[in-house]
Formats: structure tokens, sequence, C-alpha cells
């Protein structure tokens, strides 16, 4: 808490320096104020937790699966054999520069209002840090342990197991900590492109009705989710990884 | 026994060769240090001993077999102590037992015992990151003990310790080669330790390494620190610093 203090303190000042200038501008359909928005949050609350936040948070959990999982393989098979890394690394790397907010309408071309439109921007905006990272995590482990396993007569997968996961366990972490807020990213971009609910559509809705504090209730509720889930992950994260000394 | 026969070797990137036609023996039960200036191939010797380098001539030999034919036949104990951080101490030195597939009750019973004789017992569940150097040097040797071969392989293992805790390893080591009466080949910068510790040195001189010097020393075991001080000792000691000296002069 104490560690947090000035970050709170910050936030707490940069509200408030937000709350005077709306109030001095007075357009809430431009900038509405921090007040107002919290205001709509209570008026739209069923909408926004009953049916918006349940239809993006599944986007969501779909895309961070299955991005986990292809994540995970990519990095796997690119530490397992140096053709797989020398073909895969750079279209990897080049996926990213793909404008996804560009070609994510092209999708709901392919797929139509289904899940699977969504799921796949976000699939593309988060399986890359996973891969990149978990293989950086691989190749970061120790040359001299490695050795020393082999001395005790270890093969491939004993050092896999024993040596390489346990060592990615923290990369593995903090790419996760990355993909949590990007995912929710990716799927309310992907809703706000073209959807039928989620907090995305929801946001682009209120725009068209000029509701300026409706646009913002939504973004703080996605907000507020990956907060919750990066912390979840950082206390999962310090139970897990209790022998790191900095932890 | 352990044998070098003809060794020849050369690291692919080097524009020397290490070792040109190689040969010495170490007989089961001996404790022998290897000493040399720094890069002469005191840790190359090593490397070729447990088969992470191959040698392009020549054979090294245990028990009569070649050594890339052969498990588990040495264990090493490196300069840094290479625990695992994310292991308990129990489950460190249960690392090599657990490669080598030991039943889980094995591994237990072991470990018990060792824990109590490195005296790490009230350590078994923490992690390395909360034992001094002293203890970590002791964990990673029970780990090199409890791979359960003769021949045990100890790469400068107290290089990174202060002077008294040095001290106090050096003879807890000699103690534990007595009680399991081990092949130890120990390989370390410092003359006094090498001859402290051991019944024969090897010195390494010029490159590429065609033989080993061979000195033994004139003291039996068990062996107290003031035995340092004998005049045949201390001649020693001065004569294979003064060597090393001479080999470090370009």
């Amino acid at each position: 808490m104490k560690k947090n203090m000035p970050s709170i303190i910050l936030s707490v000042c940069l509200l408030l320096l937000w709350q005077i200038i709306a109030m001095l501008i007075n357009a809430p359909y431009i900038l509405p104020s921090p007040v107002q928005i919290l205001i709509r949050l209570w008026e739209l609350r069923e909408t926004l937790f009953l049916v918006q936040l349940p239809a993006t948070m599944g986007v969501t959990a779909l895309g961070l699966i299955i991005s986990v999982a292809l994540g995970l393989s990519l990095a796997i098979a690119m530490d397992l054999n140096e053709k797989i890394e020398n073909a895969l690394y750079p279209i990897i790397v080049a996926s990213q520069t793909i404008p996804t907010t560009a070609i994510a309408p092209l999708f709901v071309l392919w797929f139509g209002y289904s899940i699977w439109s969504k799921v796949l921007v976000t699939i593309l905006m988060t399986f890359f840090p996973i891969a990149i990272t978990v293989f950086d995590g691989f190749k970061s482990s120790s040359r001299e342990m490695e050795e020393l396993l082999i001395t005790c007569g270890a093969g491939k997968k004993d050092i896999f197991f024993k040596l390489k996961i346990p060592q990615t366990l923290p990369y593995f972490f903090s790419a996760i900590k990355m993909a949590v807020p990007l995912s929710i990213i990716g799927a309310a971009i992907a809703e706000w492109l073209g959807a039928q609910s989620g907090l995305g559509y929801f946001s682009k809705r209120m725009m068209t009705q000029l509701d300026g504090a409706g646009v913002f209730a939504p973004v703080v509720l996605l907000s507020a989710a990956a907060m919750l889930f990066v912390s979840v992950i950082s206390i999962l994260e310090k139970k897990l990884i209790k022998w790191r000394k900095e932890l | 026994m352990l044998e070098f026969k003809d060794v020849t070797f050369k690291y692919s990137e080097d524009d020397y060769t290490m070792f040109d036609r190689l040969s010495f023996k170490v007989e089961d039960g001996e404790f022998i240090s290897i000493i040399g200036k720094s890069g002469c191939g005191k840790s190359t010797v090593f490397r070729l001993i447990n088969g992470l380098e191959k040698p392009q001539g020549g054979e090294v030999l245990y028990d009569g077999k070649n050594v890339a034919l052969l498990k588990n036949y040495s264990a090493y104990m490196p300069q840094k102590d290479l625990l695992f951080p994310w292991r308990t101490i129990e489950k460190n030195i249960c690392l090599a037992m657990e490669v080598r597939k030991k039943s889980r009750t094995q591994m237990k019973q072991a470990a018990e015992e060792m824990l109590k004789e490195v005296g790490l017992c009230e350590y078994r569940d923490k992690y390395p990151k909360d034992l001094s150097g002293g203890m970590r040097q002791r964990a990673s040797f029970a780990r090199t003990l409890l791979a359960g071969s003769d021949l045990m392989l100890l790469d400068e293992p107290f290089s990174a310790l202060d002077s008294l805790t040095k001290i106090s390893l050096q003879e807890w080591l000699l103690t534990e080669w007595e009680k399991h009466s081990k092949t130890i080949l120990f390989v370390t910068h410092d003359v006094e330790e090498a001859i402290f510790l051991s019944k024969k040195i090897f010195v390494i001189s010029d490159r590429p390494v065609t033989h080993f010097e061979e000195f033994e020393i004139p003291l039996s075991y068990p062996r107290k620190r003031e035995d340092m001080k004998h005049s045949d000792i201390v001649e020693l000691k001065e004569m294979l610093i003064s060597r090393l000296r001479q080999e470090d002069t370009p």
C-alpha cells in the first residue's frame, strides 16, 4: 500500500484536474466528468454488468486461452529445433506489423458477427508477447546448469522439465501480465468494429447517441477488469515463485 | 581407475591444441589436485572425463572402459554451487538421484542421512537464497555425493568463499573423503589448499600439455593445519608457487 501511495496520489490529482476541466467546459457529450461517468455507470449497471461485460469476458477468455496454447507451442517448437526457430521467428515478428484494427473488418466478413471474428483479433494481439517472452525464457536457461544435469545423466526431456520449465516460469507470468490487458483491448476493438454485444460494441452505440459518459462507462469497466486480472496473476505469481529473491 | 590414454584435444574455436597425447592415471580412492595457471586446461580435463567434450585422439577410460560408453560413473561439483533456486535444499540434493530414476523412498532416506551428515537438516525445506555461501557449498557437495558415483570431480568448489569458511570446509571435505572412500579429482588455484587436501598434485604446464608433473605430498591422513608448517611442506609449497609464477611470466 505504502509503495503504491505516490501512484494513488497522482491518480487522484489527475482525476481532480479532469473533473475541474470538464466542469469548466461544461459539454458532457465531449468531455464528461469522472463523477458523471460514475453516475452513468450506475445507471447502466444492468446491461453493462449482466450483458456486455460477460460478452467481452467470453471473447477475452477464449482468445487468451488459445493465445497461451499457441504462444507456448510456438515457443517450445522454436526452442526444440533451430530450423523451426529460423522459419517461425521472423513470421511471428512480422505478424505484429499487421495493423489489427485495419484488418479486423475482414474477420467480420469471414466469420460474421460470431464470437470467432473477435477471438481472432484478440489472438492476433496476444499470442506474440507470450511466444516471444516464453521463448526468451527458454533461451536464458543457464548453460552451466544444463551441463550439470547432463553430467548427472539427464536427457533432453529431463533438461526441459527440470530446468527450462521452472526457469521460464517468471517469464511466463510476465507474458501473461502483458497478454491480459492486450486481450481485453483486442476484444473491445473487435467489438467496436463489428458485434452485437460487448463493452466495445456498447461504447460505440453510446457514441452514436452522443452520450459521452455512456462511452466512457464501459471503458472504465474494461480498465477495472484488466487491473483486477493482472492483480490476481501477480498474487498467483508470488505464491508460485516464492524462490525468487526479489519477490 | 581413471586413465587418460594419449588424449589429444583442441577446442574448435581455438587455434592451438590444448592436450597433445596426454596420458595419466588416477588410482581408486586417491585424492588428487590439479593446479596450473588460468586457461591451462584444468577444467577441460573434467569436461573430457564427464563427457561434455570428446577428445580428437586417444581415450578417456574408467575401469578400462571408454567413458563415451559409460553412464553415471562420475559426479561433478562446479565452482559455483549451481543449486537450482526453485528447488528446496532437499530437492536440490536429490537432483542426480531423480535423474537416475531412484524411487521416492530411496531418495527420501538418502537425503535424510545426507542432510544430517552435512548439517543442513533444519534447512531441508528452505530455498538456496536462504543459505550462506558455505552452506550452499555443503549442499552442492551433498548433491555430488548423492549422485552415488565413486569418482568425484570438484572444480574449485571453495574459491568463492571467505578464508575461514574455506578452511573449515577443507577439513570437512577430508573427513567426508576418508569416510566415503571416493576417488577425488580437485581443481584449484590455491597451492596451499592442494597440498593440505591431496595425496598427489598434478601440475599442468606448457601448452600443448603433453604430461602432468606429479608431486607426492609427504603427509599422511588425517591431516592437521599444523602439518602445513613442516619444513618439507613449506619448501614444496614455495617450489610449486615459483613454478606457477614462472609459467605466468611471458
